[in-house]
C-alpha cells in the first residue's frame, strides 16, 4: 500500500474513533453525584425494567418466528421468494414512525384486525404487549438477515449427507442446520435485541409514553431532554449506553475463540 | 440389486442424462467410470434421491423408488469431500444415522464402537474433523455410511483428493469392508487406475448414457476400454 494512501487510511479511521469517542464521552462521563441522584429518586428503574422485559421478549419472539423463516428463505427456492425477501427486509428501510403507523392502524380497535384481536382479549395500543409489537416488527428483520446468511453458508453436501443416512428433514434442522447456524443466531439475537432496546418511533406511536408502564429509555431520554430534566436523561442514556457497550463487549468475547480458530 | 429404467436428466434444454439403464446386482461391487462432467455425480445424486430424474425408473431391490424421499431409500452415498458434520466428534458422526432412526442408546454405543474398530479410528473418537486428515476423515466416512445399514452404498470419488498413499490403503481398506459387510455397491469415479484396482464390473459413462460394460480380470485388464 503506498505510504500516502496508507495514511489517509489511518487518519480517517483516527478521526472517525475520535469523533464517536467525544460524542459518546458525553453519555459516559456523567458526574457520579449527578448520576447517583437520578438513580436514587426511583424513576429510572422502572424505565430499565420496561425496557428489558419488552426488548427481551420481542428478541426471543424473533428468534422462535424468524428461525424457521430464515431457514425457508436460505435453503427453499419457490415462487415469489424474492418478494417475500423484500417484504420481510421492508422494516429496515421504513421509518419507524411509517412503521408505527402502520401497526396503529392494523391494531387500532376501529380497524377489523384491531377488534378481532380486542373479542380475543389482546390489547396492544398503549400497553406493553404494543411495545413488544412495534420491537419486533422494527427488529425482525435483523434476526432473519444474521441466521439467513449463516444457514446459506452451510454446504449443501451436509443437509444432503444427512438425508442419505436416513434423517428426516426435521431432525436435520434441529441437529445439523441449527448447530451450524449457532453463531449467526447469536449475533442475530443480539443484534435484534439491541435494535429493539434502542426502538423509539414505532413504540411510541403504538405504546405511547405511560411512566411505569410503556415508558421505555429512549422514550424516557427523549421526554425528559425535551422537559428539560437533562439529569434524568443522562441517566437514562447512560443506562442504555451501558447495556449496549455490555452487551457489544460480550458478543467480541463470545466469538474471540471462534476468530482465533479460523484465523488459526 | 438396482436398476436405473431409461433414466434421462435436462436441465433446460440440456439432457445431462440420456436413456441411461442399467443394473448392479445384489452384493456385487460395481464401477462407474467416465470422464468429468459426463453426469457420475447427478446419476448417484438421482440413485440415492437427492436428485428427481426428468423421467424413468429407479428400482432398489425390486421396489419403484423414483419418488421416494432419500431418508426412506435404503441407499446412502459417500462424497467426495467426507461431507462430514464438522460440529459432531468422530463418534457422533457415525452415529448420527442409527440416533437419527432413534436406536437404543446402547446398541448405538455397541455398533458405533464396532466401526470404529473396524475402520481403525480408535483413537479418534472424540476428535472433530478437523484435526483429522484427509484419509482419515474419508474412513469416517466410510464407517458412518456403513452405520445407515443401508443396502446400496454408493460412492462418489472418495479417494480423489487424497495422495498415493492414503489412496492405496484405503482401497484395500474399502475392499475389506465390502468383504466383511457385503453390501451393493456403485463407485464412481474418472481414474481409469482406481477403477481398475476396485472393481470387477465396470460400466463406462459417457455421453449421457452407459455405453459398455465388461468384467475386468485380475491381471487388471479391461477390454472395454
Amino acid at each position: 500500500m503506498p505510504l500516502g494512501f496508507k495514511s489517509c487510511c489511518v487518519a480517517i479511521t483516527a478521526l472517525l474513533s475520535l469523533f464517536v469517542a467525544v460524542a459518546l464521552c458525553n453519555v459516559f462521563l456523567v458526574s457520579p453525584a449527578t448520576l447517583r441522584h437520578a438513580l436514587s429518586d426511583g424513576s429510572v428503574w422502572p424505565v430499565v425494567k420496561v425496557s428489558l422485559e419488552t426488548s427481551l421478549l420481542a428478541a426471543c419472539l424473533a428468534m422462535l418466528l424468524g428461525t424457521p423463516v430464515a431457514y425457508v428463505l436460505a435453503r427453499k427456492t419457490f415462487f415469489g421468494k424474492a418478494a417475500v425477501e423484500t417484504l420481510l427486509d421492508l422494516p429496515v428501510a421504513l421509518p419507524p414512525m411509517v412503521a408505527g403507523l402502520a401497526l396503529l392502524i392494523l391494531v387500532s380497535p376501529s380497524s377489523p384486525t384491531g377488534s378481532v384481536l380486542a373479542k380475543a382479549g389482546l390489547h396492544l395500543i398503549f400497553t406493553k404487549a404494543g411495545i413488544v409489537l412495534a420491537q419486533l416488527f422494527v427488529a425482525l428483520p435483523f434476526y432473519i438477515r444474521a441466521v439467513r446468511s449463516a444457514m446459506f453458508a452451510i454446504p449443501p453436501s451436509l443437509p444432503a449427507a444427512a438425508a442419505v443416512l436416513r434423517a428426516t428433514e426435521a431432525y436435520t434442522f434441529f441437529h445439523v442446520i441449527l448447530p451450524l447456524s449457532r453463531e449467526g443466531m447469536i449475533s442475530g439475537f443480539v443484534m435484534c435485541w439491541t435494535r429493539a432496546l434502542g426502538e423509539f418511533g414505532a413504540t411510541a406511536m403504538v405504546a405511547g409514553c405511560i411512566p411505569g408502564v410503556t415508558e421505555t429509555l429512549p422514550i424516557a431520554i427523549y421526554t425528559r431532554a425535551t422537559s428539560g430534566d437533562l439529569a434524568s436523561a443522562g441517566a437514562a442514556a447512560f443506562c442504555l449506553a451501558v447495556i449496549s457497550f455490555v452487551t457489544l463487549i460480550g458478543l467480541r468475547l463470545a466469538f474471540k475463540d471462534t476468530a482465533q480458530r479460523r484465523k488459526a | 440389486m438396482i436398476t436405473l429404467d431409461n433414466i434421462c436428466k435436462r436441465f433446460g434444454a440440456r439432457e445431462v442424462l440420456r436413456d441411461l439403464s442399467f443394473s448392479v446386482a445384489s452384493g456385487e461391487f460395481a464401477i462407474l467410470f467416465g470422464p468429468s462432467g459426463a453426469g457420475k455425480t447427478l446419476l448417484l445424486a438421482i440413485l440415492a434421491g437427492l436428485e428427481k430424474p426428468t423421467s424413468g425408473r429407479v428400482l432398489i431391490g425390486g421396489s419403484d423408488m423414483t419418488h421416494v424421499a432419500p431418508e426412506k431409500r435404503p441407499v446412502t452415498l459417500v462424497f467426495q469431500r467426507h461431507a462430514l458434520f464438522p460440529h459432531l466428534s468422530v463418534f457422533e458422526n457415525i452415529a448420527f444415522s442409527l440416533r437419527a432412526r432413534h436406536t437404543h442408546r446402547g446398541v448405538v454405543r455397541q455398533r458405533v464402537g464396532e466401526l470404529i474398530a473396524l475402520a481403525g479410528l480408535e483413537e479418534y473418537a472424540h476428535a472433530k474433523p478437523d484435526v483429522l486428515s484427509g484419509g482419515q476423515c474419508q474412513r469416517v466416512a466410510f464407517a458412518r455410511a456403513l452405520a445407515s445399514d443401508a443396502e446400496v452404498v454408493l460412492f462418489d470419488e472418495p479417494l480423489s483428493s487424497l495422495d498415493q498413499v492414503a489412496k492405496a490403503g484405503l482401497m484395500s481398506e474399502l475392499k475389506r469392508l465390502h468383504r466383511v459387510k457385503k453390501f451393493t455397491a456403485l463407485y464412481v469415479t474418472h481414474n481409469l487406475e482406481e477403477a481398475l484396482a476396485l472393481g470387477r464390473n465396470l460400466y463406462l459413462l459417457d455421453d449421457g448414457h452407459v455405453k459398455r460394460s465388461a468384467q475386468t480380470d485380475q491381471s487388471q485388464n479391461c477390454n472395454i476400454l
